[in-house]
This record gives structure tokens, sequence and C-alpha cells, in this order.
């Protein structure tokens, strides 16, 4: 479930290591963004700019991206064409790496969990949200415009990145074989 | 999950699938007429609670999955809380007195449980996809379309709508995925019972 990627030379095979990692993605980048995208939809309200401040966030986990530290949820198509990947890495390296992201079924039943943990969550923390902001928006209406784009800012992040978390936090310490394993594939033969 | 429904002291068949997606389709029908009628009651300023309360009444009744009851068999797969006192007598009077549930009606094999999670995912991507959706208008607060201008209540009180309608959502979507997609129900094999001998 977890790549074989490292993150800034560290492996990700143990599981404190991971916690580590988890923890620090919360406490630093979520709250950055949150601030950027606050003080900008109060200055400008709401801009593309803000769609950007999305697309790092599961790039750096994983799981709804193609790269990060979980493998991807769904898996990733083999280029139909010889594009410019396959060019310079040859066709055969191009489909082991791909084959090597695929879950197996193990991994899926992983994945399908860490949904329904996050699910769970999410469920009864999203309830109370819409509770808070009816409650809010009839006593502060004046507040209401930004508590609602900032708790669905804060929502959509967590329904993007809970998932992953909740997979690199539980998965226990990786075999040190497969820890130790690699993406090196056979060069194709010219 | 169960193989039929008590309704109004009627026993409904829910083997096949076609009567568990009507039931599905009825369910959600009945979620959006309700909530058409509290908006013309008061624009769900008070009302709109209420739909969170109704969604747990039809889990409790209809669906079952996060509450004991219902089709689904608890998520959770823990029996339902039960009092160590005797029922009241005005309970027993009234029928309304549960016996205690055996160990099948509550725990889920690992078919099920497998299911269960399946679900979970197939109901999650949904979920972001909507949030996703109302969190990209929800700038119609402050600057809310022309297009819409001609709403009575404004745009904002829509946006509360979405809200409350995904809350719904959320809390039924993974029993209505389960229920939508599980195939007919075999029969039980009369023949492995021995019924030849009967017959």
């Amino acid at each position: 479930m977890i790549t074989p990627f490292k993150l800034f030379g560290v492996s990700l095979a143990r599981r404190r290591t991971r916690r580590i990692v988890v923890l620090a993605y919360w406490c630093v980048p979520v709250p950055f963004l949150c601030t950027a995208f606050l003080l900008n939809f109060q200055r400008h309200g709401f801009t593309p700019i803000d769609l950007l401040l999305l697309l790092p966030l599961p790039a750096i986990l994983g799981g709804y991206s193609p790269a990060g530290l979980v493998k991807p949820f769904n898996p990733i198509p083999f280029p139909p064409g010889p594009g410019a990947l396959e060019s310079r890495l040859g066709a055969e390296r191009v489909k082991a790496v791909l084959e090597s992201l695929r879950l197996d079924e193990l991994e899926e039943s992983v994945k399908e969990r860490a949904h329904r943990t996050a699910y769970a969550l999410l469920r009864w923390t999203g309830s109370a949200a819409a509770v808070a902001y009816g409650v809010e928006s009839a006593f502060f209406p004046a507040w209401s415009a930004v508590c609602a784009a900032m708790g669905a800012f804060l929502l959509v992040i967590a329904l993007w990145c809970l998932p992953q978390s909740v997979i690199l936090w539980t998965v226990p310490d990786l075999d040190p074989s497969v820890a130790n394993e690699t993406l090196e594939v056979p060069c194709e033969q010219n | 999950m169960r193989a039929e429904l008590m309704l109004m002291g009627k026993r409904l068949d829910m083997a096949p699938q076609s009567n568990r997606r009507t039931l599905v389709v009825l369910i959600y029908a009945g979620v959006a007429l309700t909530m058409t009628g509290l908006w013309f009651l008061d624009r769900w300023r008070i009302t709109g609670v209420y739909m969170i309360f109704a969604t747990i009444a039809v889990n409790r009744l209809l669906l079952g999955g996060y509450n004991f009851g219902g089709l689904i068999k608890p998520f959770s797969g823990k029996a339902p809380r039960r009092k160590a006192d005797p029922p009241p007598f005005l309970a027993l009077g009234l029928r309304l007195y549960g016996p205690e549930p055996e160990e099948n009606e509550y725990c889920n094999d690992e078919r099920e449980t497998q299911q269960r999670d399946r679900a979970h995912y197939t109901a999650y991507q949904g979920l972001a996809s909507g949030l996703a959706a109302i969190w990209l208008i929800a700038d119609w607060q402050a600057n809310a379309p022309r297009l819409l201008m001609w709403l009575p209540g404004g745009p904002a009180i829509y946006l509360y709508g979405l809200v409350l309608g995904l809350v719904v959502i959320s809390q039924t979507l993974p029993q209505a995925i389960l229920l939508w997609t599980e195939p007919d129900m075999a029969e039980p094999d009369l023949m492995e019972f021995g019924a030849e001998s009967v017959l």
C-alpha cells in the first residue's frame, strides 16, 4: 500500500516515521493553505487561485494522485501511444512501474477499510458543521459567507487527504525485503 | 442483509433486487418531498435540523447500517444497547418491546464486512464530489450570480439546502448502495433440508 519512494531521503517503511509525516502534514501545509485561502477569500472572494491551492495536497500523500506516499487508489492506465516518457524509458519499463503501483487484493481491502474509517470520522464532523453553519447564519449573518467557504474548504481537504492519512497511520511496519524494494526494472533491450 | 422488512405490521419481501431499488427510490423521493415541504413552511430556518432527525428515523426503520433496525446489519457489528431491567408493563402491553437480537442479526461476516467497506469507498467518492461542488458555490453568499437573483429568499438559502441534502445523503448513501447493488437473494434450497421427504 505504501510506495517504495522516499521522502527527502527518508524511508517510510516504519510506522513511527509515517505517523510523524502525517502529523507534520496536518500541522504545517494544511493550516498554511487554510490561512492563504481565508486571506484571499476575504479580499477577492472565490478565485481560480483557490483551486490551485488544493492541487499540491494529494500530490504529497498520493492515493488520489498518481504520485505520492500511498499507491494510487485507481489504476493508472497504460499510455495508449508512444509518448515522451515511453520513448525515454522504454515501454517495458513504464509498464513494469505502472504494474508495481497496482493494488493487490489485500491492498484493495486496506484502501476500502481506510475509506470507511474516514467516512465515519467525517460523517458526524460534517453533520455537526452543517448544524453549526445553520445556527451561525441565523445569528451572525455577516460572518456566514466566510464561515461557509472556510468550512467547505476544510472539509474538502479532509475528504481528499484523510483516507491516505489513515493508511499511513495504521499500516504496520513494512517487511524489510519490501521496504528495500525499489522500482528497478531491467531496461528494454534495443 | 435482511430479506424482509416489517412495515405497518406487514411483511415486505425484500429478497428481489427490484423491490430494494424501489425502496431506495421511494426513500429519496420522500426526503426530497419533505425538504420541499419544509422549505415552504419556514425556508429551513428551524425545520432544517429536523431533516437530520428524519434521517435517523429512516435509518432506524428502513435502511439500518448506522442504527440497529432496517434491512442492513449494523456497520459497527455491535449489538444494540439493552437495559438489564425487564421492560416496563406499558411497553409490553403495547408490544413495543423487541426480543434480544440473535448474534447473526448484528454480526457481519467476512463477505458482509468487505461489501460494507466497498460501499463506503463508493459513497466516499460521491460525497467528495458533492462537497467540492458546494465549496465552489460557497461564494454565493457574498457574490450571488445575477442569474439567480430572481429566486425568492436569495441564493444563500439554497446553498443551505444543498448542505442539508448532502448531510442526509452522507447518512444514507452506503446503505442505499448496498441495497441497490446486492443481487436477488437466493431462496433456500428446500431439497437440502429434506423437503423431499416432507412432500
